[in-house]
Order: structure tokens, then sequence, then C-alpha cells
């Protein structure tokens, strides 16, 4: 196991966002995570990227416990993620949004930087790499050098999704990677997201409501109900599963 | 000749606007607060390096004295955000913007009971030293505050725009969240905001007191930096510098050819214009946030 939560919950006042949840991701494994909205899923990525606090249990990444991390302390040890609603930096190109990673450099101070010593340079060339990479792998070429505001929704989408690639993650987060998607562009991404695994090696929990994808990619899919993880298997159990099919009918 | 000596006038005192006005500018990017202590921070620095280097002071050389004071500036931003602002953040604009407001008049009171109320003037050979070339008067002190402002321009330039520290920083002002997903401190990036707008009000504080009287209520000229700032966008670093210049430019002419009391009105006019014909500033950079 990569990740493994221990008996997460978390209320938002009276409301049970997760209840209780224990999880666990393998290692190489792409896991979706369903339910209807307000089902707690975006909650649940929040609490394992540390953005919020869980109020009992832990949460286990590679057989230590996060639970003290900072958020910003994540890329550190290979978690990436992205977000339901996209957070890029909408005033820089996207270029400037990909090369803004700090995880694979060793840190410099400010002397060095305004000196612009040999190792800050050779630092600088080694994030340029990974970025190009990065660039040629979404085929974001043709918008590299284009402000992050005059693009449309879906390639901001893929913009998001490069930009977690180049902190060279064990564990990637998608939060909803296809919502406002193209089918074509769905179809893409569907590439993308094995590739990511079969090339890459990178550990994939994913949310996701379009399940003709999930179908397409997913190892395990788990359907959260209401903050209660109902049920874990291949999306096939998953929509025969009785508890899975009352709560789309009831929502 | 005459409009050369005014322009020449404007641009100096327009560099000290546009110099606060920066300061605006960097704390409202990193924190969505305008900090309208500012000005008096400013202030601070200016009575300090007259203090630090006054003969019946302390009567250090500038060469220690002016690095001495930056790091007196430094603390003060760094304290600032310390105790004040870290605490409240998250807060509603008005409530920082009123905090900034009371730490204003703290610095105004504080500086008032160390230094008096009375006008005070730096000791140096620079000032009062002039240039005649024809009938084009130059000061020296002039000279300083706009090669000074054209140097502290192009180095934030650089640090903003080349160095890991300075990306990071910008990638804070814009989104803080993803930010954080990068692996940026954004706690330690927002202090350091804070300690460089310490250090601007410095370098803004020492230059206005090489061609200026300075008191406790002298940091109230951060209201026309203020309108600077707005008139340049308030988003924007170039932006803020350009509109200390309009301010600056525009009031020396204001004080030759208008009525007199209409001079003083004029950086607020100008605000107004831009207000309802650039709402976004002359350097607007507009975009909406997509959810
Ligand atoms: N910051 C918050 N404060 C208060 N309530 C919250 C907060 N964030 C989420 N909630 C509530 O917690 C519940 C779970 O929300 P969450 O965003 O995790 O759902 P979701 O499964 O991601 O839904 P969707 O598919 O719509 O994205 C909802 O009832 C939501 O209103
Ligand atoms: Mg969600």
């Amino acid at each position: 196991m990569i990740l493994s939560l221990e008996n997460i919950s978390l209320n938002f006042g009276g409301i049970k966002a997760v209840d209780q949840v224990s999880l666990g991701i393998k290692e190489g494994e792409i896991f979706a995570l369903i339910g209807p909205n307000g089902a707690g899923k975006s909650t649940m990525f929040n609490i394992i990227s540390r953005y919020y606090t869980q109020s009992n249990g832990s949460i286990i990444y590679q057989n230590k416990s996060i639970d003290k991390l900072h958020p910003h302390q994540l890329s550190k040890i290979g978690v990436a993620r992205t977000f339901q609603n996209i957070e890029l930096f909408p005033n820089s190109t996207v270029l400037q949004n990909l090369l803004v990673g700090q995880n694979s450099s060793k840190t410099s101070n400010f002397l060095q930087e305004m000196l612009f010593l040999p190792s800050v340079r050779k630092a600088e060339i080694d994030r340029r790499i990974i970025v190009e990479e990065v660039i040629d792998f979404l085929n974001l070429q043709p918008f590299r050098d284009k402000q992050i505001s005059a693009l449309s929704y879906g390639t901001r989408k893929v913009v998001e999704l490069g930009r977690a690639l180049t902190m060279q993650p064990h564990l990637l987060l998608l939060d909803e990677p296809a919502s406002g998607l193209s089918a074509e562009e769905t179809t893409d991404l569907a590439f993308w997201i094995e590739d990511i695994k079969k090339i890459m090696g990178i550990t994939v929990l994913m949310v996701e409501h379009d399940l003709n994808l999930v179908g397409k990619v997913a190892d395990r899919v788990g359907a959260l109900v209401e903050g209660n993880l109902v049920a874990i298997g291949s999306l096939k159990e998953i929509q025969a599963n009785r508890k899975v099919v009352e709560a789309y009918i009831g929502t | 000749m005459e409009i050369l000596q005014l322009i020449f006038s404007g641009l100096s005192s327009g560099c000290i606007y546009g110099l606060i006005a920066l300061g605006f500018v960097l704390i409202y990017k990193a924190t969505e607060a305008v900090n309208f202590a500012q000005g008096d921070m400013m202030m601070i620095g200016s009575l300090s390096i007259i203090s630090l280097t006054s003969s019946t002071a302390l009567g250090l050389s500038f060469i220690v004295a002016i690095p001495l004071m930056l790091i007196l500036m430094a603390l003060i931003g760094f304290l600032i955000e310390k105790i004040f602002i870290t605490h409240i953040t998250g807060e509603s604009q008005i409530a920082i913007a009123i905090l900034t407001i009371a730490i204003g008049f703290g610095l105004r009171f504080i500086a008032g009971v160390i230094w008096g109320y009375d006008p005070q003037t730096l000791e140096s050979a620079l000032i009062g030293t002039y240039y005649n070339f024809g009938e084009l008067v130059i000061s020296i002190s002039e000279v300083l505050v706009i090669v000074t402002t054209i140097a502290l321009t192009l180095l934030l330039y650089y640090f903003f725009a080349k160095t890991k520290i300075g990306v990071a920083m910008v990638a804070v002002s814009q989104n803080q969240l993803a930010a954080y997903y990068m692996g940026i401190p954004v706690k330690k990036m927002q202090s350091l905001t804070w300690i460089i707008a310490g250090l601007l009000a410095g370098v803004a504080g020492f230059l206005y007191s090489a061609k200026s009287s300075v008191d406790p209520i002298t940091g109230l000229l951060g209201i026309k930096a203020f309108a600077a700032a707005v008139i340049g966008g308030f988003g924007s670093l170039p932006g803020a510098l350009v509109g200390g210049l309009v301010v600056g430019l525009v009031e020396p002419f204001a004080v030759r050819f208008l009525p007199v009391g209409y001079s003083h009105l004029m950086p607020y006019i100008i605000l107004v214009m831009v207000l309802i014909f650039r709402p976004h500033g002359i350097f607007s950079q507009t975009y909406s946030k997509k959810v």
C-alpha cells in the first residue's frame, strides 16, 4: 500500500462530510472514487493533501504518518494534485505555470539566487528538462507562451495535469479530471492517465463522474455515499451494488 | 527650460510616490490586503536615517547607517506581519485595512514620542549641492532619487522574473492554494513580502529625507502614493511606478499653473478620472477566476 486511510472522519458543522473511511491504495494502481454530488469526495482529497485536518483517524503514506505535514511539504514526499475547479496561476503563461514547481531542485538561498551561482543554474536546467518532457507528453507545445486566462477550459485542465506531473510525484490525486472536457479531450485524457501509470509508474487516485472514463482506466473503484465508503471493487461490481444504485437514484 | 525644471522635480517626487506605491502593490498581491501604514513606515525610515547620521545624535557615516536603517525597516515589516497580520488573514479586507490604518497611527505616535513633532533634516553634503546647466538647476539629491529608483526597479524586476524565490512569491500572489502544492512555503513567502515592503519603505524614506524635511506626519503622503497605485492598476509593479510618476509629474505643473490650493487636489482628480475611464488602472490585467 502506498497510501492508507485509517478511519478518517471530518464534519462541517452538522454535516458528516467524511465518516469513518478506511481505504488502501496499492502502489502502481489507478483507483477511482465515485459518488453523487456532495458525497465527500473532494473533502477526502483535501484531507489526504493536508488542506483539511481530519477530526479522527490517520493517514499513512509510504509507511509513515503524514498527519503533521503542512500542505507545502507534500510535494517533497511525492504527492501532487489537481483541483476540481482548476487552480492555476492565471496571469502567468503555461510555461511559467509549469516552471513554478519546487520539489526537484535543492533549496538555494536568496544570495545564491541573486548571484545566479552554478548550482542554481544547474537546478534550473534540470527543471527545464522535466518541464519540456511534460509539454511534449501532453501536446502543450502550441500553448507554451500563452497566458492561462487566454486558454480554453479543456486546455487549462491539461495544463493543471501537466503542472502536477512536473512535480514528478509517486502519487497523483486528480479531482474530476474529465469534467468540462469534450468527448475528444476525454479520449486523450484516458490515454494520458494510462501512460502516467504504465510509463511513468505513478499511482493515481482520481475522483470522476464520467463512468465511461472510469471503466477505461481504473483498476479498482470505490463508491462514496454521504461520507461513507459503501463499496470497493471493479466498476461492474460497484454498478451492481444495491447501496450504490440507491444512492444514485435517490439523488 | 522652466518646463524641463518642472519635469525634473516632478520625476524625483514621483519616484518616491512610486516606491511607496510598489510597497502597496507588493503587499496587496501577496496577501490581498492593502497596507495603509506603508507611508508611515517610510516616515520611520526617514527619521531613523536622520538620527543615525546626525552629528547631534549617533553621527554614523552613511555606509554604516543605511544598512542599519534597512535592517530596522526589514524588522519592522517582519514584525507587523508576525504580530498583527497573520492573525487576521482570512478576515475581510475592511478588517485588515482598519488594522493597517491603526498601525499607521501607532507608528506616528511612536515617532512623535521618539523624535517630537518638529521637522528634521538630513545632515549631508549632498543636500544643497546644485549644478547649473544653463537655466536648468539640478540638485544632486534629486539625481540620487531618480537613479536609485531606476536601479531598485530593475533589481525588483530581476528578482520577480528570474529568481526562484521571486517566482514563488508571484505564484503565491496569484493563487495560494495552488502554490502550496507546488511546494512553496506560502507563509514564509508572505513574511518575506512584508520584509521587502519594509525595505522599500526604508529606501523611499532615505530618498525622501535627502529631498525634504521630515516629521511624524510626513507618512500621510502615502495617500498620494495610494492614488498612484490605483492609477497604475493596483496589481502591477511597473504600473505602481508609472502611477507614481504621473502623480509626481502633475503636481509641480499644477502648483505652477493652477490657482493656489487646487494643486493638492490634482492626484485625486486624476485618480477619479482613471477610475471612470480605466477602472482597472492604466496597466490593467483583467482576469476572472473561473469556478
Ligand atoms: N469548506 C466547507 N465548509 C462547509 N461544508 C463543506 C465544505 N466543503 C465541503 N462541505 C460540505 O461537505 C459535503 C461534501 O462535499 P464535497 O465537496 O467533498 O463533495 P463531493 O463529493 O466532492 O461533491 P461534487 O461531486 O459535487 O464535487 C457537502 O455537503 C459540502 O457542502
Ligand atoms: Mg468534489
